[in-house]
């Protein structure tokens, strides 16, 4: 009867707390729905690959082989994603504004910082290459966060993918309270027109073919990212190829994400998940998100030094990554500190820009490190 | 500073220096990217605003298009 219990004796109390977590991440996607599409599956794959003698892993294990294929090999799932992503996003009230690129450039600040701040304390526990990926959690944004720890071979892809998309969903909690900190009430109260210019759609093919080639010429290193993304924009834009943007944005997408989760599952085996080193770089991904927030406020405020048409400084803190949440905590707050102060549409604008930098990052950060 | 770096150890003076150095070329990078993408974006949209209103690339009135056979579909006179 040994074998029958072969499996249960096997089991270390690290692979225990593996699951603790994998139902953790079950139960905040489901009840509290926190990015449920990639919690989900990642929490489920947390279990599945650490049950001892588990036939996903190994040379022929489906687990590894789908990480191996489909992200170690070519990085194909998250560029893949870029696809989707691209197709999905209207750049219309950023074209219409183009001042709103600068903030998304701005809420990239806390990446820097953050890889400052594990490259110190880590204290030769982070390789530069892992200071760099952890900063990059502060992109708020799985693929480009997967892309930049994959390439950069860093052992901690697992903690700093859940930490990126925990936090990504907890923005409506973390922004806030960083905004009203270092905002005032006559600040956040600041009014913005709203010009509804409709943009050429010339222009909104063109914008694709041109942020490509400038993101690749000068960050050749951005263009997996940057290229997809672009990519699947232009094919939502051209106006021919309306059921390839539709597969884009709903199957291809869809079909990468329920595989994502659970291929990135893979690095969430007890033995390199169960380390203190996690718990670092959940606090460096909050730094990361706190400091891209004050990056993208203080540099609206300094616009507003030379600029006739203030800007409100909240809506800097929408130049990162996370779709849609960042604007929506931005035109809450505006409606909280004066009830006809309606700043979604720069916050939105301010926000894609943000899609845009951050993969513009990601990029640099691998071509200046690797 | 200089306190601060000599409590480190050698490795982790060379990631700050470098982390340091990613800081300063990465954000010149992405505002110069960033920059360069915005500014085409504005001529883009002068381009299209002037275009809509029927004016040239300089912002004078554009010449009505004539036809290359028989001069404009208004000059023409149906036979």
């Amino acid at each position: 009867m040994d074998y029958l219990i072969e499996g249960l004796n096997a089991v270390t109390w690290q692979q225990v707390v593996m699951w603790v977590i994998g139902a953790l991440l079950i139960f905040l996607a489901i009840k509290k729905k926190m990015e449920p599409a990639l919690l989900l599956p990642i929490g489920f794959g947390a279990i599945l690959v650490n049950i001892p003698g588990s036939n996903v892993l190994g040379e022929n294990g489906i687990v590894q082989w789908l990480f191996e294929v489909g992200i170690e090999a070519s990085e194909a799932m998250p560029i893949l994603l870029f696809i989707g992503i691209g197709a999905m996003i209207d750049f219309g009230p950023l074209l219409s504004n183009p001042k709103l690129f600068l903030l998304g450039g701005a809420a990239q600040f806390g990446i820097f910082v953050t890889i400052l701040l594990a490259a110190l304390i880590g204290n030769g526990v982070f390789s530069i290459e892992d200071a760099a990926s952890i900063g990059i959690i502060g992109a708020a944004d799985g693929p480009t966060s997967i892309l930049v720890a994959q390439t950069l071979n860093s052992k901690y892809l697992a903690a700093i993918v859940v930490v990126a998309y925990s936090y990504m969903a907890l923005v409506p909690f973390i922004q806030p309270i960083v905004i009203k900190l270092i905002t005032t009430k006559n600040e956040r109260c600041i009014r913005m027109n709203y010009t509804n210019y409709t943009v050429s759609k010339t222009t909104k093919i063109l914008f694709p073919i041109i942020v490509t080639l400038v993101a690749g010429l000068i960050a050749p290193a951005s263009l997996a990212l940057v290229g997809f993304l672009m990519f699947g924009n232009l094919i939502r834009e051209c106006g021919v190829l309306d059921s390839l943007s539709d597969a884009a944005q709903n199957m291809l997408a869809n079909l990468i994400t329920l595989l994502l989760g659970i291929t990135i599952a893979f690095q969430m085996q007890a033995e390199y998940f169960v380390t203190y080193q996690t718990l670092m770089i959940m606090g460096l991904g909050l730094f990361a998100f706190i400091f891209d927030t004050i990056g993208g406020v203080m540099f609206a405020k300094f616009l507003n030094l030379f600029s006739k048409n203030k800007i409100n400084p909240m809506v800097g803190a929408a130049g990162i990554s996370a779709f849609p949440m960042a604007s929506r905590v931005v035109q809450k707050l505006g409606l909280e500190a004066d009830p006809g102060n309606h700043l979604l549409m720069h916050a939105v604008g301010t926000n894609v820009s943000g899609q845009i930098a951050s993969a513009i990052v990601g990029g640099l950060i691998i071509g200046l490190v690797a | 500073m200089n306190h601060v770096m000599l409590l480190m150890t050698e490795a982790t003076k060379s990631n700050v220096l470098k982390s340091l150095e990613i800081m300063w070329k990465g954000i010149v990078a992405i505002f110069i990217v960033i920059g360069i993408i915005a500014v085409i974006t504005f001529i883009m949209n002068d381009i299209s605003s002037r275009k809509a209103q029927g004016k040239n690339f300089f912002g004078k009135p554009r010449a009505p298009e004539k036809s290359e056979e028989n001069g404009s579909a208004e000059e023409r006179t149906e036979p």
